[in-house]
């Protein structure tokens, strides 16, 4: 593969190489990058869109679910002709019409503690767009094994929080949720809510691939409350209690990117 | 009830309070509705963790923030 962008992908990606912050320099880590984002629903649905368009070159997507009709309120992936159908399908199909220079791996899988590093594979980072605190907690424990940053996001009813987590630079997941929720059935959810956190996972992702270190969330949780419309950010400190990671960090290493 | 010896003001949620002086994380939090084992609790623009809530008091004027975090996809 050529290290160099052709005159299609230079069109293509015009309006973010003229960013000074991209380049042609960041269009080409974007090329080289490889992502595992886990589940595809309405936080995935979003991020692997916005990924895909912006040129990430490996996509590695796993989700266990089918297409249902209440998924399309927010799922935005997911048309109404695809009910029935494998979520990864779905997106692998809808991901490769948005751009093929995206090279999309599309698992129907339930990630577990067993398969997590296999699938997890050698991506330089793990996007959360999972439902639930069980796969978290695996792709937590994945992310500090292998020291592969996590972007944490989550939605419940009018609210959303992101944050991002990177072994030996931040608190670890487990960190601030050591202890399992409440069993609930699933959060009512208004679509732009999973759209918003899933836009800012995709931001923090490129940021990171292209080497944008400075803002990704480290060491803050960022909440959106869409009932009074306000985004705020929460300070980080140590958890030196942590079962899983000892809140062993240092947030001045520069580990990564 | 007025601010005196035995009580402080805080901020909770947003809203004024007074609660007893010394009352820690842990108290404070039993006055609130719906108590997950898994709660985000802000308190002046910072992460409390959960470990810490019995040993940590509010002081005068703290800005607490009890909330339910968002584990939906
Ligand atoms: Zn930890």
């Amino acid at each position: 593969m050529s290290a160099h962008l052709s005159t299609e992908e230079a069109l293509r990606y015009h309006r973010q190489v003229t960013l000074a912050e991209i380049g042609e320099q960041g269009q080409e880590k974007l090329k080289h990058a490889r992502v595992f984002l886990a589940g595809l629903g309405g936080l995935g649905s979003v991020s692997a869109l916005y990924l895909a368009a912006a040129g990430v070159g490996h996509l590695h997507v796993v989700d266990r679910d089918r297409v249902e009709l209440e998924n399309l309120n927010r799922q935005l992936l997911h048309f109404t002709g695809d009910i029935g159908k494998r979520k990864a399908e779905s997106a692998a199909n809808k991901l490769d019409a948005l751009n093929p220079h995206c090279r999309v791996t599309a698992v129907h899988e339930t990630i577990t503690m067993e398969n997590g590093d296999r699938l997890v594979g050698d991506a330089q980072l793990i996007v959360d767009g999972t439902d639930n605190v069980e796969t978290r907690r695996i792709l937590n424990r994945i992310s500090l094994r292998k020291g592969i940053p996590f972007v944490l996001g989550g939605v419940d009813g009018m609210t959303g929080m992101v944050t991002l987590f990177v072994p030996g630079r931040t608190p670890c997941f487990e960190c601030l949720f050591p202890d399992r929720p409440s069993a609930k059935g699933p959060p009512g959810v208004l679509g732009p809510l999973p759209g918003i956190i899933g836009s800012i996972q995709a931001l923090v992702a490129i940021k990171f691939l292209v080497g944008l270190t400075h803002g990704l969330l480290e060491s803050r949780l960022l909440y959106v409350d869409g009932i009074r419309l306000n985004f705020k950010t929460i300070k980080l400190g140590k958890n030196a209690q942590c079962p899983v990671c000892g809140g062993n960090f240092n947030p001045e290493s520069s580990s990564h990117a | 009830m007025p601010e005196d010896n035995s009580s402080i003001e805080v901020i909770i949620n947003g809203f004024k309070e007074t609660v007893p002086k010394g009352a820690s994380i842990s108290e404070l939090i039993l006055n609130y509705d719906e108590v997950d084992a898994a709660m985000i609790v802000e308190r002046n623009g910072r992460f409390v963790y959960p470990r810490d809530y019995p040993t940590t008091q509010a002081q005068p004027g703290d800005v607490l923030e009890f909330i339910h975090p968002d584990f939906g996809g």
